[in-house]
């Protein structure tokens, strides 16, 4: 990485633009997890533009299911769309398996609980990067907050090349590997699949279905770029 | 206190977890012994059948008939009657876009606001079969392609028709203020005619507060015995759309204007 351009293969790639792309994408995806559609957000989404050939079968197949249930949708939808996701998300039941439930600790404990070892390990990723949880009042180890998590630290790689500070963009880089691996990549897979099970509009299983695929695509990125820079360093 | 007993006490259970219940293990059997007084069983929402948890209140299978439902939709919704109405009046004929369905009921709801929203209205009102939803025909999907990248656009935005059904019109018809404004006005309530024209008359002067009303209406004998009450009259104005309110007081309505001779005594319409 010693230039903000990098020679990837064939194509030059011109990385503050490729970690503001990143930075854009988890930020509509954290979003879209956070609460419901309003109307505002929907009119936005209406205006995307969808990829289709991006390389990865579930990202395309993500962005085409939003796209066909977006293309279809009307004033209703934002009615329809929030009582989908509180069926999905919220769900109904005492079981711990009524829903897909958007929060770390409940996939990764024994007990399916919320607030365990998942969240402080969040919350402790977050006070390491000088992060506050802000008006935030539930656990940290919310789906929507760890996809944040990667828009903010993408900001940063973006703003650190910019300001040609490599090596700071590379440590911003290596934590976002290592969050992905720990946290996101962790549980996802069962995150999403429970998505696919309880939703019921395309609009929430396309975005299980690109969040998944999205996130895997990105691992795959970060570990190419981190990767280069250890042979430039050899 | 006895050390054993209070060992006993905060004994906890290591073991329990709460969100490890399962309701499909809960035994009512167990609950109804433990309080006696509690015999309704409550279905637990996994339990319940799916086509329980999907059945509207107010449908014509339910009711027996699009007209029953519809009227009962409206029976159990008095402060939405109107605007029931008006939906269906405005979608009969060639129907409305739903985007001006919601401008005009967002209108007519500004001095009777509602937690229902616009098309939680229309719903409402298709799923007991006083509205149909037509879906406007889309485009086919075009790819384009841009920087060498290829994506999918919306082009444009739907905005689907409702259409008010035959069974939704011959409500309104029945439900118009003349025949309704008969009924009760003129016929089940005719001992208190001069009653319900003082009212309109006083309307027509001037918007007034419930408390004007109230005042006034206790100035007749009739009201004494069997005891009438200004909300009475309200009530029945209002159902016949010959009152709104707005502004933060009564006002008589146009119609209210129309119907107002028809309650005049012989000989002085």
């Amino acid at each position: 990485m010693a230039e903000e351009k990098q020679t990837t293969g064939e194509a030059e790639v011109d990385l503050v633009e490729l970690m503001n792309m990143r930075a854009r994408t988890y930020g509509m995806l954290a979003r879209l997890f956070l609460k419901e559609v309003d109307e505002a957000t929907l009119r936005e989404l209406q205006g995307m533009r969808f990829p289709t050939a991006t390389g990865n079968d579930r990202v395309d197949a993500g962005y085409r299911m939003l796209f066909d249930y977006l293309r279809l949708s009307w004033d209703d939808s934002v009615r329809e769309l929030a009582i989908d996701y509180v069926r999905t998300f919220i769900g109904h039941g005492v079981n711990g398996y009524s829903a897909a439930y958007p929060f770390e600790s409940v996939y990764t404990s024994e007990r399916r609980l919320m607030m365990q070892e998942a969240r402080a390990e969040v919350l402790a990723t977050l006070r390491e990067n000088g992060l506050k949880r802000g008006n935030w009042t539930e656990g940290e180890d919310h789906i929507a907050l760890e996809l944040e998590f990667m828009q903010r630290m993408s900001m940063r790689a973006a703003e650190a090349l910019k300001a040609g500070d490599e090596d700071k963009a590379i440590e911003e880089l290596r934590t976002q590997r290592t969050f992905a691996h720990d946290h996101l990549l962790n549980w996802l897979p069962m995150l999403t699949a429970d998505m696919d099970k309880f939703s019921q509009t395309k609009f929430y299983q396309g975005l299980g279905t690109l969040t998944m695929g999205y996130v895997e695509e990105d691992a795959a990125l970060l570990e190419e770029l981190l990767e280069d820079v250890v042979e430039d360093a050899a | 206190m006895p050390e054993e007993m209070k060992d006993d006490i905060l004994d906890f259970d290591d073991e329990f977890d709460p969100l490890a219940v399962d309701d499909l293990d809960i035994d009512q059997e167990d609950m109804d012994d433990d309080n006696p007084l509690d015999t309704v069983d409550y279905p637990t929402m996994r339990n319940m059948p799916e086509d329980m948890r999907k059945e509207g209140v107010y449908t014509p299978e339910r009711q027996g008939g699009a007209q029953e439902a519809i009227k009962s939709l409206m029976d159990h919704n008095p402060g939405r009657r109107p605007i029931l109405l008006a939906i269906m009046q405005m979608c009969a004929g060639d129907g409305m876009p739903a985007s001006k369905v919601t401008e005009e009921v967002n209108k007519l709801q500004a001095d009777n606001l509602s937690v229902y929203a616009p098309m939680t209205l229309c719903r409402m009102l298709e799923r007991a079969g006083g509205l149909t939803l037509e879906m406007p025909e889309t485009h086919e999907v075009e790819e384009d392609i841009e920087e060498g990248v290829e994506y999918l656009e919306i082009k444009e935005r739907i905005d689907p028709i409702w259409h008010t059904t035959e069974d939704g019109v011959a409500v309104c018809e029945e439900f118009s203020h003349a025949p309704v404004f008969h009924d009760i006005v003129l016929d089940r309530d005719s001992a208190y005619l001069e009653v319900y024209r003082a009212v309109m008359l006083a309307l027509d002067e001037r918007p007034r507060t419930k408390r004007e009303i109230d005042d006034l209406v206790d100035t007749f004998e009739v009201v004494k015995k069997p005891r009438r009450f200004g909300g009475h009259f309200v009530d029945m104005l209002e159902r016949a759309d010959a009152i709104e309110w707005k502004g933060r007081a009564w006002q008589l309505t146009k119609a209210g204007r129309e119907l107002l001779p028809l309650t005049a005594p012989e000989g002085e319409e």
